[in-house]
């Protein structure tokens, strides 16, 4: 199963048209959160329209899965969280959304929501708890924040992950996480693209103006996976013992 | 959408099955509606467009303000509520404070499509075609008045 990764996409017309381009090559596509562009220049309710209609079409390609971020709340909960009601009207078959539990091939995926305060943190925490299910499936976490403390969450000045998430990590265990957020992590010294966390894998791929983003391509039947980016090729075998590093191809 | 103005809360109420069509793409202008419960799915020619369930929500005023077959079927997609006004251009005669709430929506309409196409054209700024003139012929579109050219039937190709 070839799995694309991307996140952070920022309503990049263009990276869209990219994904809408390259999506039927794969089996399944992961958007990690930040659809939309708080600061972009269409209104956020356009942004919607428009996002909306490129997952439409995405869907029509592949399989997606497509979590929030920071930037994708349109709504309040009633503890004045912001969330991302848009997301749950788009649902659709060979579409998940925050709080879905799907399984894909020998996957089992949990597409996490951001969380803003902590009646959404505590709502993720038992959806995942519930999520866990029999444990045959490899368990893939769909996340925007990067785990705390980790190469993927790198600043280039400090480690400006999720620590709920690492907590949630350490406690469940999944197999990998598939997170974005922190854009210029792979791109920095003391960065990465992809790390492991006890058992877990973590990956981000960053982002980056223009198409194609920054994106990662997963397969973990070869357990193999490929960043590309602007600065290039890199591979990692995540079957090698020990301490993996990525290389550059 | 905030301040309804109270006119419209004194209108009948009507209320739609789940599935009904509240208003039909081509058909001719009459009612203006205005959401009241529940929630509505815009279509045209069969593409759906939008899911509309904000209390206050127009439908129809497109059709009234231009005289012309509506563009989109309204449908349910559960049972909604909305007030109608029978003799639109009455209501907002007597009611010029709803008059201003259409105008306003409208408005808000024209200065997100506006953002929208900036925004593409700004995307899409390499382009050579067509697309980068859009800013300029948005400007143009929207700081002018707007002329009704007549039609003229063309008696051969
Ligand atoms: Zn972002």
């Amino acid at each position: 199963m070839k799995i694309l990764l991307v996140s952070d996409i920022h309503y990049s017309l263009k990276q869209f048209d990219w994904l809408v381009q390259v999506a039927p090559n794969f089996d399944l596509l992961v958007i990690a959160g930040d659809l939309l562009d708080v600061a972009g220049h269409a209104d956020l309710d356009t942004q919607i329209v428009v996002v909306s209609q490129y997952l439409e079409r995405l869907r029509g390609a592949t399989r997606v899965l497509a979590c929030s971020g920071n930037h994708d709340g349109d709504m309040k909960n009633d503890a004045g969280e912001y969330v991302a009601d848009w997301l749950q009207d788009v649902r659709e078959e060979n579409l998940s959304v925050d709080g879905d539990t799907v399984d894909v091939g020998n996957l089992r995926a949990t597409v996490c929501p951001w969380w803003d305060g902590p009646v959404t943190r505590e709502n993720l925490s038992a959806m995942l708890d519930e999520a866990r299910g029999e444990g045959s499936g490899r368990w893939l976490w769909i996340h925007h924040a990067p785990p705390d403390g980790s190469p993927v969450s790198w600043t280039g000045k400090q480690f400006a992950g999720d620590a709920h998430l690492l907590e949630l990590l350490e406690r469940l265990k999944p197999f990998c996480v598939f997170s974005g957020h922190i854009h210029h992590s792979p791109f920095h010294d003391g960065g990465s693209w992809v790390s492991r966390i006890d058992d877990t894998w973590t990956f981000n791929p960053g982002c980056e103006m223009g198409a194609p983003p920054a994106h990662i391509v997963i397969d973990f039947d070869a357990m193999e996976a490929t960043w590309r980016s602007s600065m290039g090729e890199e591979k990692i075998d995540l079957a090698a013992p020990g301490d993996a590093t990525p290389r550059p191809t | 959408m905030s301040n309804i103005p109270d006119a419209i809360a004194q209108l009948p109420l009507k209320t739609f099955e789940e599935g009904d069509h509240v208003i039909e793409e081509g058909g001719p202008p009459g009612q203006l509606l205005f959401l009241e419960s529940g929630a509505v799915e815009v279509s045209k020619a069969g593409l759906r467009l939008a899911k509309v369930r904000e209390k206050g929500a127009v439908f129809g005023e497109m059709s009234v303000l231009l005289n012309m077959p509506h563009t989109a079927t309204v449908s349910a997609v559960s049972a909604a509520t909305f007030r109608v006004a029978e003799n639109p251009e009455d209501f907002m005669a007597s009611n010029p404070e709803v008059a201003m709430y259409i105008a306003r929506t409208l408005a808000g309409r024209l200065d997100g499509l506006n953002k929208y196409l900036v925004d593409v054209k700004a995307q899409f700024s390499d382009f050579d075609d067509h697309v980068s003139m859009v800013d300029g012929v948005l400007g143009s579109l929207m700081n002018r008045q707007r002329r009704d050219i007549e039609r003229r039937p063309q008696p051969g190709p």
